[in-house]
């Protein structure tokens, strides 16, 4: 047979292509609906769905000529005719068959796409398996039993199964709507750059237009970012067949769950956490849960539970991994500490609970000799921590012994665009990611002789009751030094990548900005130092500092005893804090001072809170510096158009040469961030708030106790909270 | 006009060079070598990057490694400002800048003009020059972007490694 023969390699035409994308579209399908007909062997829905799959695969080789995977998949498919007419049953066995079958063809499409054929080499010999589909289709079975099916028949595990090989999922589907409407948003981008040319240097529509620029930018980034996500569903679809063998071989009883598979996440995201997924699925199957026979003596069910809970929190997304298992016994985690020298006896006794788990991200520690054996976890959990940081994500480990361990994975929504903050050192600009960063210290001249202590020749600054390493960027680097610090105080950035906690001394603080990370090339990445590079809101050029890689050069090594964050006071003097706030109804809030008519009257002033995790910075800035573009009052900020919201009319009673304070909110809209300057009258403080129940007759918004005194929620801000509060419920 | 231009023939005979200028000398690059040619620009030093590394410049979206030309010829950095031509090595997947003092015009060579690289020139000379061109006003010494790249230059010890880890900050 000629055709189909591709006579190059790598030559693969459009048709094919296509062919194989939906293929392997089908294949992901037909697994879990295969898993799927497992625990419910009547379902004829899932029958004729697999069948469609694999006569779909028949219809389209037959076409392209590809011999092997026609044969295979006439034999499914008659196999499929017979169990779907209920001249078969569904068995195991059956089961078995299916999945290889499934795993067959997946493994030509990939020879496929990788060779351009279809592989004729003596290893690629379908006859056993063509033979045991045939055997299948005439055993007339006996009805499949109705008790568990995951330890019967099958042995060994697809340890090197196909789901192994490198998926390398280059295409994408994209709603046609959201594609019209990137294109809408170009012609707009042309008529408004078409316009931007026309006009005379400064020209009075100047800031008309750059504002519109700034929007019609800021969508089509937006639907942009919107095609490029994907649905969790897609990465979760691979893991009921992956639980099912895996609880085969470790003789586990196991069933797994799923919670917000509809979660979307980029791409390039999704593919970046599939491993340390997979990772902590199979820890969980493998070390978590217990054999049956251990589990019915502890009174728990035989079959154990994974679930796979996904969900958006703070604009990042939530993925969980929570078994039912024995959980992490931090006793015996301490002991092995101790054993391995880690840290004292004297600093386990003083190890809270959540301390000693944080010890199984330690490298070294998460060895299998070390921890395996005692707790059943830690294998590999620094690769897992690494990985998902490498994506500016976080993992955490709760456990309770006896009940089970839940792994957390925190990643953000997206990956190229990054909040960071841009510092400056020896005269030039860099950029710090936001992900890492915990607070900004500034030490005034004054102090800055007093603030540092040496230990040898190690520096370290006591922030509150800890003791941090300093690192200076300007040495670490080896740029000139500027005027000496003890003339013009410096910041302290407290970082803490992967763990480990310590602060970046620089020179000045510049902006905090959302910057588009492009990548290094290979002389410059193996420096080592810089993630990236990026144009900066000014159009010049800047490094992103990789802080992982500058707290190892600068010799910051995992103490012995990590410390979890330190006590959470409000914000004092010059502290600003950039704090992630948890699943509680007390909420940090940035407090203000409101005259208007109808929410304070008689020169009785009202207070009014906007959580900080709304508020990016504080800033105060001459009156002269807000300029008015379509009746809207804008002002220039780092690069960037700001519309000003004037809720209290600050602005009409201010005095030429005034200070105006403008509060830098992100306000959450139904898909976009965007952020909006509050003017405000003046600023009373950051505190700590209780939120009060919503009391519909006496205000039609979210109220709060600050210093016993009642302080009305922001209403566009309220509904952060609102959510927060539903989290809130739905965790208790 | 020129003693090497006019032995020119035919088409086939002639190639097209770029000159530019760095320090005191004369250099000249094909013209079909060069991607494009960018004004005067200011590459952001990378911080512990190799000497010859004059920085990074903005380019079509991507961030543009730039070699600095005077400092592989061992002269004082200079200006801060240089004009910029960028090279795309397809063969390898590069793309990179050569920061120069200036570019002048095009010139047309006869292709066996080119004369070897004279045996006495320093090592890190012989590894950059392709050859030597005699012109009217003095010498013009051909370049190969191949030898430029800044991968190559990483490889070579003359022009040294990174400088990682420590060492001496000037």
């Amino acid at each position: 047979m000629v055709r189909g023969r591709w006579p190059d390699k790598g030559i693969v035409d459009e048709l094919t292509k296509e062919f194989l994308a939906e293929s392997q579209e089908g294949l992901e399908r037909m697994e879990l609906c295969v898993t799927e007909l497992e625990k419910r062997p009547g379902d004829r829905e899932l029958v004729s769905e697999i069948f469609r799959t694999v006569h779909t695969i028949k219809g389209t080789t037959s076409f392209l000529g590809f011999d092997r995977l026609q044969a295979l998949a006439h034999t499914g498919e008659s196999l499929l005719v017979a169990l779907r007419d209920g001249k078969i049953a569904v068995t195991s066995e059956l089961i078995g068959g299916l999945l290889d079958l499934r795993d067959r063809l997946r493994e030509i499409l990939c020879l496929i796409e990788i060779t351009g054929t279809e592989g004729a080499r003596s290893t690629d010999d379908d006859r056993e398996l063509l033979a045991l589909l045939a055997r299948l289709k005439a055993a007339n079975g006996e009805p499949f039993p109705n008790e568990d099916p995951a330890f019967q028949g099958r042995d060994g595990v697809h340890a090197d199964c196909p789901n192994d090989l490198p998926s390398k999922d280059r295409t994408l589907r994209i709603d046609v709507d959201v594609l019209n409407r990137m294109m809408d948003l170009v012609g707009e981008l042309v008529l408004t750059r078409n316009q931007i040319l026309q006009s005379a240097p400064g020209a009075h529509t100047f800031p008309d237009l750059a504002l519109r620029l700034s929007n019609v930018t800021s969508e089509l980034r937006e639907s942009v970012r919107q095609a490029r996500m994907q649905s969790l569903g897609h990465l979760f679809g691979k893991f009921p067949r992956m639980v099912r063998d895996l609880a085969t071989a470790c003789g586990r009883n196991v069933r797994i769950e799923f919670e917000g598979q509809e979660t979307r996440l980029d791409k390039t995201l999704l593919e970046a956490i599939r491993g340390p997924l997979t990772h902590a699925v199979r820890n969980s199957v493998d070390h978590g849960i217990e054999p049956p026979e251990t589990r019915v003596l502890e009174g728990k069910p035989a079959e154990g539970v994974v679930r796979l809970r996904a969900f958006r929190h703070n604009g990042s997304i939530v993925i969980e991994v929570i078994d039912d298992g024995a959980g992490i016994s931090t006793e015996r985690v301490l002991a092995k500490a101790i054993e391995g020298g880690l840290m004292t006896p004297e600093q386990a006794s003083s190890t809270t609970e959540r301390e000693a788990l944080q010890m199984i991200f330690v490298a070294g520690f998460s060895t299998a000799k070390k921890v395996t054996n005692v707790s059943g976890r830690g294998v590999g959990m620094d690769v897992v921590r690494a990985n998902v940081e490498k994506v500016g994500g976080s993992v955490e480990v709760e456990s309770r012994a006896g009940l089970g361990t839940t792994v957390r994975l925190r990643v953000p929504l997206t990956l190229a665009i990054i909040p960071a903050l841009v510092v400056e050192s020896g005269g030039q600009s860099f950029v710090l990611p936001q992900s890492s960063l915990i607070e900004l210290v500034y030490v005034p001249p004054r102090d800055a002789p007093a603030a540092i202590e040496r230990i040898g020749t190690t520096e370290l600054y006591r922030l509150r009751e800890e003791l941090l390493p300093l690192v200076w960027l300007d040495r670490l680097l080896e740029l000139e030094r500027r005027a000496s610090t003890e003339q013009r105080g410096f910041y302290v950035a407290v970082l803490e990548p992967e763990g480990l906690r310590f602060g970046l001394v620089v020179d000045d603080l510049r902006a905090s900005e959302e910057i588009v990370v492009k990548p290094l090339s290979g002389v410059l990445g193996d420096i080592g130092l810089f993630s990236g590079a990026t144009v900066l809101g000014s159009g010049t050029l800047a490094m992103i500092l990789d802080v992982a890689a500058a707290g190892a050069r600068a010799g910051i090594r995992p103490p012995a005893n990590t410390s979890t964050m330190a006590n959470t006071e409000p914000g004092q003097g010059d502290t600003a804090r950039v704090e992630e706030s948890g699943f509680a109804a007390e909420r940090s809030m940035v407090i203000y001072e409101s005259r208007r008519p109808g929410s304070g009257q008689g020169g009785n002033q009202a207070w009014i809170g906007i959580p900080l995790s709304a508020v990016e910075r504080i800033e105060r800035v001459p009156l002269s510096s807000i300029e008015y573009a379509g009746g809207r009052a804008v002002l220039q900020c780092g690069g960037e158009l700001l519309p000003l919201q004037d809720d209290d009319a600050v602005l009409p009673d201010m005095e030429a040469g005034a200070m105006v304070t403008v509060l830098i909110c992100v306000r959450p809209e139904a898909h976009t961030m965007r952020r909006v300057g509050m003017v405000v009258r003046r600023v009373l403080g950051i505190s700590t708030s209780t939120l009060l129940a919503a009391n519909e007759e006496l205000y039609q918004g979210h109220l709060a106790m600050v210093d016993n005194r009642v302080t009305t929620v922001h209403r566009e801000f309220a509904r952060d909270l609102r959510v927060a509060a539903a989290i809130l419920q739905e965790v208790a | 006009m020129k003693s090497a231009e006019e032995s020119t023939k035919d088409r086939d005979d002639t190639v097209s060079l770029c000159s530019v200028r760095a320090g005191p000398g004369l250099f000249g690059i094909e013209t079909r070598q060069i991607r494009e040619v960018l004004g005067a620009s200011t590459p952001l030093r990378v911080p512990l990057a190799p000497e010859y590394i004059a920085g990074v410049v903005p380019y079509r979206g991507e961030v543009l490694t730039t070699v600095s030309f005077r400092a592989l010829l061992g002269l004082e950095r200079g200006s801060p400002t240089g004009c910029v031509l960028v090279f795309d090595d397809e063969q390898n997947n590069e793309r990179f800048g050569l920061m120069v003092d200036a570019v002048g015009g095009e010139v047309t060579l006869a292709r066996n003009a080119l004369e070897a690289n004279p045996s006495t020139l320093d090592a890190s000379s012989m590894a950059l020059f392709d050859g030597v061109y005699r012109m009217q006003p003095g010498l013009m010494v051909r370049l190969d972007p191949q030898r430029l790249r800044p991968s190559q230059l990483a490889r070579n010890e003359l022009f040294g490694a990174a400088k990682l880890g420590g060492g001496d900050p000037r």
